[in-house]
């Protein structure tokens, strides 16, 4: 049964890894161990790095009876300076001589392991034995020590690089609930997590990816929760990837997802540590990439997409209310225009006739047909929504503007089109802005020009078709092996609690049936009673 | 004419854009879909050309009249109107 | 095994309730009320449950091999090659069903909704929505059925429920007193169109996931689809009266435009004729899915899939081929379509279980006989 549920991910096929040829010419040579002879070494390692400009090294001397030369390298701008000015340079250079007074540190059997285990005040110190390790470890903001005449260094965390502080997420707002959002920055992320799921039973597995750009992703999941089949799948995947840079989850999502052809979204991204941790409490898998504030969740169902954290953080009614809501303008969002289109052309019947009357006075100047209208005007939204979105801030208001009465006002007063048109085309905007998730309104912009193009052809019967085409499409996508459009596609009762609408808590007693196979009891709190009726 | 050229051109992008996925089938599936295939492109050439075949339901009831011929009159007498 | 999806039972009601309902919702109001005319209610009724009964045969014949679909079951029953010259025929018959399927879509549509365009074209856009059903598999099909099977229900359930107050009982009255025989007589012509050809679903059943409840699912999904027959049927009768429906090619779209419930709602039968559409487009996919499953067996291929475009285009030409006209094909409905399904749907099935009964004893005297060998 195992197998067969993961037979279906055997679409993703395993591509045959050829070594990528324009990695850097690295590896191998700097598989080496370190010389031992200190200025040597330095070298070779500044000239590895081009002596570039941020490369940054210090020679010193530790002890001054029988000093020892040594020298710390560092990347400026990755490290913090305090930190190794006062915890590194200073305890070297001042402090040991105060402290080990007379000593013949040459004598001192395992200097490295002294230093280590009484002078470095930090708090992770490893030693390092070859160049490939020396590499790593300056990239990632820690400062190596050498002495010389050791085939050994010590490498000592010391990170600290200017990010952005957390602030309040830009893509999925709420009204109530936590305003914290990820960051750039790997560590801040899985410690936002960290601090909403305190439990060791949360892992966090990382590893690189990209030959050249050596990005950390980290894969989370709760153990025991998660589903094996699926955390492992993950890693497969993870561990397939060929390429040379990763430098958003966007990248990640392209290479694992289970489907390639396809406008709608298979894997979950959000910048909201709560919906990444409410994810992993229902027992998905999170994909944090290092350098970008959003998060990757798998696997993921098209419901998915219209759930929103808040949903969870207001009264069930309220978030269930919010959810229909949604679910209408998704259907708004989609089919309006080629309603419109349909129903102006093909069926003048089923439009009440005042509605026709003044319907056919609006139209009657425009030149087009409705097909035409509808799509000019679709067209000039796009491009206003597009250039909203990369313009530069400044010029915002000007481009509200011009949108909303040259093109608006203007366009209808000028015959161009009627105001009915106007009015369909906003509405099919606003609506499909309503979704939470910006990537399943990309995929609902993108049908819609389809359906529009059917319904101009075939009316009302093409835009079924195209339903059922699109419904089709979407209940042979699976997600990591889940079925799309899981709790409806094949239709699941216990999990109809969490989909359309949003039951109260003390209601969802069970975990999502498809995701998670084991430890299926979510919670299990008594349905709160009035304190009178204690029967 | 343009009808013709039409439905071929059409059939080659078919079989072009469908071929394709049979490509990691066997060698005899492959033979079975071109026979059908060409089959398929023959019918809707003589359509195209207006050649009457007989129509399915004209020889369903050559093969059942004898037999249900007493019935279908018997059923014929208790209908509301004639359609013919 | 070809076909390695597996659908549940649920699944396996709504395509058989879908697969009742498809076309014959049109047809049969028409058909009946012709020949039977205000008793036709009752003939649905009977004919309904003489449809349980060949569910039941149907089942039985699955009984013969829970795992094996009905292809598989001619080879193992009648021996390799008569089953494959059966099975030729059974195509035949399968392909014929898919074409007429496709042809009163096209019917209706040129005469109802899209007026001006032509035939083959409403007949292109269907059969390639059908198409992409059919390459995606069983299992995809039975899922979007589980999606659209709801709006199908209940928009017609509320149609239903819409036109019931302009029902007038008057219009079936008297009962049972006009034309007895007639009542009687029109139930195996009404038989042929949804009931004789339920045998398509013998391709199917094995491949839902537990045998028990697919039995049972299947008589549940004739029972729903039959009920809602019966309930057209009759709102058909008394809303519209016998001889309307009866002269009316498509009396339910009729009883859709009757439909005003709400004031500034009128004239939305095209939302009860979307409704049909789903059944008949269910009804089209599982046709053409059992034709390029049992083709598949037929050639011995890899998948179900290998000739589903060509069969496509076949089928276009099959639904354009079957009748020159309307009339000639409400004829060929009322008359000669029953017996022809019928040969499938009830002479096959018992030919089946006649024949594996017989050669079932054999085979299990042979293993007494092995036994008492050891």
């Amino acid at each position: 049964m195992k197998k067969k549920f993961w037979s279906f991910t055997g679409k993703y096929k395993k591509k045959t890894a050829k070594p990528n040829q324009d990695q850097l010419q690295t590896s191998s040579q700097h598989q080496q161990p370190l010389l031992g002879m200190l200025q040597d070494d330095v070298k070779y390692i500044q000239s590895s790095m081009g002596s570039s400009a941020d490369f940054e090294t210090r020679f010193f001397q530790i002890g001054t009876d029988f000093p020892v030369e040594a020298a710390i390298i560092y990347i400026d701008g990755l490290v913090d300076k305090n930190f190794v000015h006062n915890f590194i340079m200073e305890t070297l250079m001042v402090d040991i001589r105060t402290t080990d007074q007379g000593q013949n540190p040459h004598e001192v059997k395992d200097i490295l392991t002294q230093l280590k285990s009484r002078s470095l005040a930090a708090s992770d110190v490893t030693e390092v034995m070859d160049y490939k390790s020396v590499f790593e470890q300056i990239l990632s903001g820690n400062t190596v020590l050498l002495l010389n005449g050791f085939m050994k260094g010590l490498a000592i965390s010391s990170p600290g690089y200017d990010s952005r502080n957390i602030e309040e997420p830009s893509s999925q707002t709420v009204v109530r609930g936590p305003k914290e959002g990820f960051t750039e920055v790997l560590k801040t992320n899985t410690s936002l997590i960290r601090r909403r799921i305190k439990n060791p039973n949360l892992w966090i597995e990382s590893r690189k990816i990209g030959q050249t750009s050596n990005t950390e992703v980290a894969v989370c999941y709760i153990n025991g929760i998660a589903n094996d089949d699926i955390v492992q799948e993950v890693n497969r995947r993870l561990d397939n990837i060929n390429i040379d840079g990763i430098l958003e989850s966007g990248y990640i999502e392209e290479l694992i997802q289970d489907e390639t052809f396809t406008p709608f979204p298979t894997l979950y991204n959000t910048e909201r540590p709560d919906s990444i941790c409410a994810g992993l409490l229902e027992g998905r898998v999170a994909i944090l990439v290092d350098g970008t504030p959003f998060a990757l969740l798998a696997p993921t169902v098209f419901i998915h997409y219209f759930q929103a954290t808040e949903d969870y953080y207001q009264r069930s009614d309220i978030g269930s209310l919010m959810r229909l809501l949604r679910f209408l303008c998704f259907f708004l969002a989609l089919l309006t225009p080629s309603a419109y289109i349909a129903l102006t052309t093909f069926h003048q019947e089923m439009i009440p006739t005042p509605l026709l009357i003044s319907l056919a006075a609006q139209r009657e100047g425009v030149p087009f047909p409705a097909f035409f209208e509808a799509l000019m005007m679709e067209i000039t939204f796009e491009i206003l929504r597009e250039a909203g979105t990369r313009m530069p801030r400044a010029v915002g208001s000007a481009i509200s503007i011009v949108g909303a009465l040259v093109l608006g006002q203007a366009a209808v007063e000028a015959g161009i089109v009627s105001s009915a048109m106007v009015i369909v085309v906003s509405l099919t905007a606003i609506s499909s802005f309503v979704t939470p998730a910006f990537n399943m309104t990309i995929s609902i912009r993108i049908l819609r020009f389809g359906f529009m193009t059917l319904a101009a052809v075939f009316g009302l019967i093409g835009i079924i078709l195209g339903l059922i085409i699109m419904i089709l499409h979407l209940t042979s996508l699976r997600s990591f092996g889940v079925p799309y459009l899981a709790p409806m596609g094949p239709f699941i009762t216990s999990d109809q609690k969490d989909t359309l609408l949003r039951l109260p808590f003390w209601k969802m007693r069970e975990r999502q049936k498809l995701i998670n196979k084991k430890n299926v009891v979510r919670e299990n709190t008594p349905s709160p009673k009035p304190p009178g009726n204690k029967n | 004419m343009f009808k013709a050229f039409s439905v071929l051109l059409g059939a080659g992008l078919v079989f072009i854009l469908d071929y394709r996925s049979l490509k990691a089938n066997k060698k005899w599936d492959r033979r079975v879909y071109i026979v059908i295939f060409a089959i398929s492109l023959g019918v809707w050439m003589l359509y195209i050309f207006n050649v009457q075949f007989p129509y399915v339901i004209q020889v369903v009831e050559k093969i059942y009249n004898p037999i249900f011929d007493s019935f279908n009159q018997k059923l014929e007498q208790k209908q509301s109107f004639r359609v013919h | 095994m070809i076909e390695k999806g597996k659908i549940d039972a649920r699944q396996f009601t709504i395509l058989v309730v879908m697969y009742t309902l498809g076309t014959s919702i049109i047809a049969i109001p028409s058909t009946t009320a012709s020949y039977a005319q205000e008793n036709a209610w009752i003939t649905v009724l009977l004919t309904s449950l003489i449809g349980l009964l060949i569910v039941f045969l149907l089942n039985q014949v699955n009984k013969i091999n829970h795992h094996k679909n009905i292809f598989e079951l001619f080879e193992y029953v009648f021996g390799k090659w008569v089953g494959k010259g059966i099975t030729v025929f059974f195509l035949l018959f399968v392909f014929i069903v898919a074409g007429k399927n496709l042809r009163q879509i096209g019917d209706f549509m040129t005469t109802h909704v899209l007026v001006e365009t032509p035939i083959q074209v409403i007949m292109l856009i269907f059969v390639l929505t059908s198409l992409y059903g059919v390459k995606l598999g069983l299992e995809v099909i039975s899922r979007t059925g589980e999606i659209f099977f709801p709006y199908a229900f209940f928009s017609l359930v509320l149609m239903i429920i819409f036109v019931a107050p302009q029902a007038e009982f008057k219009n079936i009255q008297p009962i049972m007193v006009n034309n007895t025989e007639g009542a009687f007589l029109t139930i195996f012509p009404t038989l042929g169109t949804p009931y004789f050809e339920l045998v398509v679903f013998l391709a199917i059943l094995p491949y839902v996931n537990r045998i028990g409840p697919g039995k049972k699912s299947f008589y549940i999904g004739v029972g729903i689809g039959s009920l809602l027959l019966f309930a057209v049927t009759l709102m058909s009768l008394l809303v519209l009266g016998p001889d309307f429906s009866a002269r009316n090619v498509y009396p339910t779209y009729i009883l859709g435009k009757k439909i005003s419930g709400v004031q500034f709602l009128e004239r939305i039968e095209i939302l009860v004729a979307i409704a049909w559409f789903f059944t008949i487009f269910f009804k089209i996919t599982i046709n053409f899915y059992v034709l390029s499953l049992g083709m598949s067996h037929l050639f011995n291929l890899k998948t179900t899939k290998v000739l589903s475009t060509p069969l496509a285009f076949l089928l276009i030409i099959a639904g354009l081929y079957l009748a020159p006209n309307l009339i000639a094909y409400q004829n060929f409905l009322a008359h000669d379509l029953a017996p022809f399904a019928g040969t499938f749907g009830i002479l096959l099935p018992f030919i089946l279980i006649l024949t594996a009964r017989l050669r079932k004893i054999n085979k299990k005297k042979k293993k007494r006989r092995k036994n008492k060998r050891f």
